[in-house]
């Protein structure tokens, strides 16, 4: 498994803006082994909602480079996820490699990308990867969620304020005699009880 | 008590309950990335201060998806809540059910506590997961306005409908 | 932080003010000068990937431009076309292209006489057609027509050169558009001298006008190095280049760094000079290119001197990577919360890029790296060692001191 940083979307979007969306920017985000066609739809989706307009999908199986580097420009300034990549050769890399300047854009190029189509890249084109340098990401799993110390520290905090136990809240809400509060529903959910809501 | 103010109560509580329900948002990523997206520009606004991607936290249980920000219950300062320029802080949790890519509303609230010397201490908007037996002492989607005791009935918004109001209608009165 | 962006294109920079032109020892004013002087002569500027040679091939064209003794033209052939499909006449048709366009750009036309601005125009119709291909109609007879004197002419589409007197055209048959491929074009087109030969002549009219205002052609080429193998970059250019040394244009070319080593040597023979950006220095001591570059990119108001210091370490001297070592520390401060840079983020950087490096490695290239790292032993001549230095694994400072990458140094695996 790779040691890159493991980063959510936002993240790696977060960085695509700091550099600007107009400044030409590649990087690699490596998918995860399990359930890649998943990750990928929701990387773009998350990588969209980041900068607020849809990134545009690319697939580089079969298609020739003169017709991946029009592709790229029509138009050149939105952002762009390149996908399959993964079988790509030596000769289909080189060709990429070597024709690196006409697929320069002025919007960021995002590689999608297994371990092995990462292995390939490094491997045949050197252009490419200098342009990419250090920036691989492994996609992590959306950020922002809750940690188990977390949830137990809020979990904490209810039971102080209202002096309930969480078992009470899961009778109460068995019985239909749980209080209206907002806080109570975000209490089942933390106790693992959404189905109670 | 007047006659019918219960019942009039009643058919509002109703009335609000169907608008929550009729507000339909988008998947639980995007609504937390948007929410993620509005906070960020404001901090910007704010100098920065928030660290929005370290505070804005997310759960799950079942269909069932929590995005919250801040504690719980608002006892003072801490430093998850998101401080506005005004320096009032704000908390909040909101609180949707998930199914075939969409999510409705189940809850949430909004804490918004003013900073030292407003008229008011706190505005909270607060919508319940169901219609509470009394609906003219709380009704399902309300507004406290600087009192626990008190909640007055105001229309179920979406998560960004409220923060433009806590944003874009209360702050500008503070800041000024 | 933008101006941290290691893949801004170099005019942008160059523009900008953020490249700092003495970097390389003013190398640009010596390719330019020579090709000021010397009308024909051909020399190549190679370099590791990321080393800086669109810069200063950029800054060639600039030197020249305000030399006003020349009409220098900067192609990027690899922005032209796919490289991967080149062939002999490519380089040509891109030369042609570029000096029709800069001719009626300069407005030299203007002061040219009617009937010669036209006939130019013309000409670069003709060059426009060898770069990109032309569509002509071709008569195709019915094979089994058999002649019968009471035939009336067929009813066809006729092309503007027809001559209803020709007779081939007095059988059966009809005008099929043909597409005539372009050297710019896929697929490629096979290598012909007498190909070559057509686009001659439309580029000595160009040339003669050119001159004819007292100035030299000067073809700045880039976008060769990326062809990697000194064979094929040999290939592609021999036939193209022969035409241009005869029509006196000078030509500065990027060319991989592998004409520098074994097999590729014989290619570098064949020009007049083989300019080599060596990989700058970057030990503390000796690093205050590296810091300067930094500087113009506003690099030192974002790091701490014990920060600077440990990017231009990491870098290795790899323009490309000392100024993405920079901006990555910065992301990762940032995104981490921080208010500053620390030493901990170059260091997240440094391994993100060593990385990279390691990626691709197998145990043959371990052994050549381990061997470099603790023998400082390198065979600079064998293909092995030779992709070490293409792909920037192993950095060359002079012709005889090699390095491993700062970066990926400390990520080789040890020996079982």
């Amino acid at each position: 498994m790779p040691d890159f940083i493991a980063e959510p979307a936002f993240e790696i979007g977060r960085r695509l803006e700091m550099r600007g969306l107009d400044s030409g920017a590649w990087s690699v985000a490596l998918k995860p082994a399990q359930d890649p066609d998943g990750a990928l739809e929701d990387f773009a989706m998350d990588l969209a909602a980041k900068f607020d307009v849809p990134v545009r999908q690319v697939c580089a199986t079969g298609r020739p480079v003169g017709q991946l580097r029009a592709d790229l420009h029509a138009p050149d300034d939105d952002t762009v996820l390149i996908t399959g990549l993964d079988r790509f050769d030596l000769d289909h890399w080189r060709a990429l490699d070597i024709n690196r300047s006409g697929l320069a854009r002025r919007g960021p190029i995002v590689l999608w990308l297994s371990a092995e189509g990462l292995t390939g890249l490094c491997r045949w084109a050197p252009n490419l990867k200098s342009f990419i340098g250090g920036s691989m990401f492994v996609v992590a799993g959306h950020g922002g969620m809750m940690t188990a110390e977390e949830r137990q520290q809020r979990l904490e905090q209810l039971t102080a304020h209202y002096r309930m136990s969480g078992e009470e809240v899961i009778r109460r809400a068995e019985s239909g005699a749980l209080p209206t509060e907002p806080q109570f529903v975000e209490w089942l959910v933390l106790l693992g009880r959404g189905d109670l809501v | 008590m007047p006659a019918g103010a219960p019942g009039r109560a009643r058919e509002l509580d109703d009335e609000l309950g169907s608008q929550a329900a009729s507000i339909i948002l988008p998947s639980s990523r995007e609504v937390l990335a948007r929410v993620r997206n509005y906070l960020l520009a404001q901090n910007d606004r704010a100098d920065g201060r928030n660290n929005v991607y370290k505070d804005l936290r997310s759960g799950t249980s079942g269909n069932v998806v929590t995005i919250s920000l801040g504690p719980l219950f608002d006892k003072g300062p801490t430093d998850s809540h998101f401080y506005l320029t005004s320096n009032s802080r704000l908390s909040f949790g909101i609180t949707l059910r998930e199914a075939n890519g969409r999510c409705s509303l189940i809850a949430y609230r909004f804490h918004l506590h003013l900073p030292e010397g407003s008229a008011s201490s706190f505005y909270r908007f607060d919508l319940n997961p169901r219609p509470h037996d009394t609906p003219l002492r709380e009704p399902r989607c309300h507004l406290h306005p600087g009192s626990d005791d008190m909640r007055l009935p105001c229309p179920p918004l979406s998560p960004l409908g409220v923060l433009d109001r806590i944003f874009l209608v209360i702050e500008p009165t503070l800041s000024s | 932080m933008r101006k941290l962006n290691p893949t801004a294109p170099a005019r942008t920079a160059i523009e900008s003010g953020l490249v700092v032109e003495g970097l390389h020892s003013s190398l640009y004013r010596t390719l330019a000068a020579r090709a000021d002087l010397d009308p024909g002569s051909q020399q190549l500027l190679v370099g590791g990937v990321g080393s800086g040679k669109t810069t200063e091939l950029l800054l060639a064209e600039k030197w020249l431009q305000e030399q006003r003794q020349t009409l220098p033209l900067y192609i990027d052939i690899s922005a032209e076309t796919d490289l991967s499909g080149l062939n002999s006449g490519a380089v040509l048709a891109g030369f042609g292209r570029k000096l029709a366009e800069a001719f009626f750009e300069a407005g030299f036309g203007e002061s040219l006489p009617f009937r010669q601005k036209i006939r130019l125009k013309g000409v670069q119709q003709k060059i426009r057609d060898f770069a990109f291909g032309r569509t002509e109609l071709v008569f195709v007879p019915d094979d089994d027509f058999v002649p019968d004197d009471d035939d009336a002419p067929p009813d066809l589409d006729y092309p503007p050169d027809f001559d209803s007197d020709d007779a081939q055209y007095s059988r059966p048959g009809s005008f099929v558009t043909h597409r005539v491929p372009g050297k710019l074009n896929p697929p490629p087109f096979p290598a012909l001298q007498r190909d070559i030969e057509a686009i001659r002549e439309p580029l000595v009219s160009f040339i003669c006008a050119v001159q004819s205002r007292s100035l030299d052609v000067v073809a700045i080429l880039d976008g060769l190095d990326r062809l990697i193998t000194p064979d094929k970059f040999w290939e592609i250019v021999h036939q193209d280049f022969r035409v241009l040394r005869e029509m006196r244009v000078a030509v500065l070319a990027a060319a991989p760094l592998s004409v520098l080593y074994g097999t590729g040597r014989p290619v570098s023979e064949h020009f007049d000079r083989v300019h080599h950006i060596a990989t700058l220095r970057a030990e503390p001591d000796d690093n205050s290119y590296l810091k300067s570059v930094l500087s113009h990119r506003g690099g030192t108001d974002l790091l701490e001197p014990d920060e600077v210091e440990l990017v231009c370490s990491a870098s290795g001297g790899v323009l490309r990577d000392l100024i993405a070592l920079a901006r990555d520390a910065g992301e990762t401060a940032y995104i981490g919360g921080s208010e500053r840079i620390l030493s901990a983020h170059v260091e997240t950087a440094t391994r993100q890029l060593g990385e990279s490096y390691l990626r691709g490695l197998g145990p043959a290239q371990f052994v050549i790296l381990r061997r470099l790292a603790k023998e400082r032993f390198f065979d600079a001549g064998s293909p092995a060692s030779i992709e070490m230095l293409v792909t920037r694994r192993v950095l060359e400072y002079s012709a005889t001191d090699f390095r491993v990458h700062p970066a990926l140094e400390p990520l080789i695996p040890k020996p079982d």
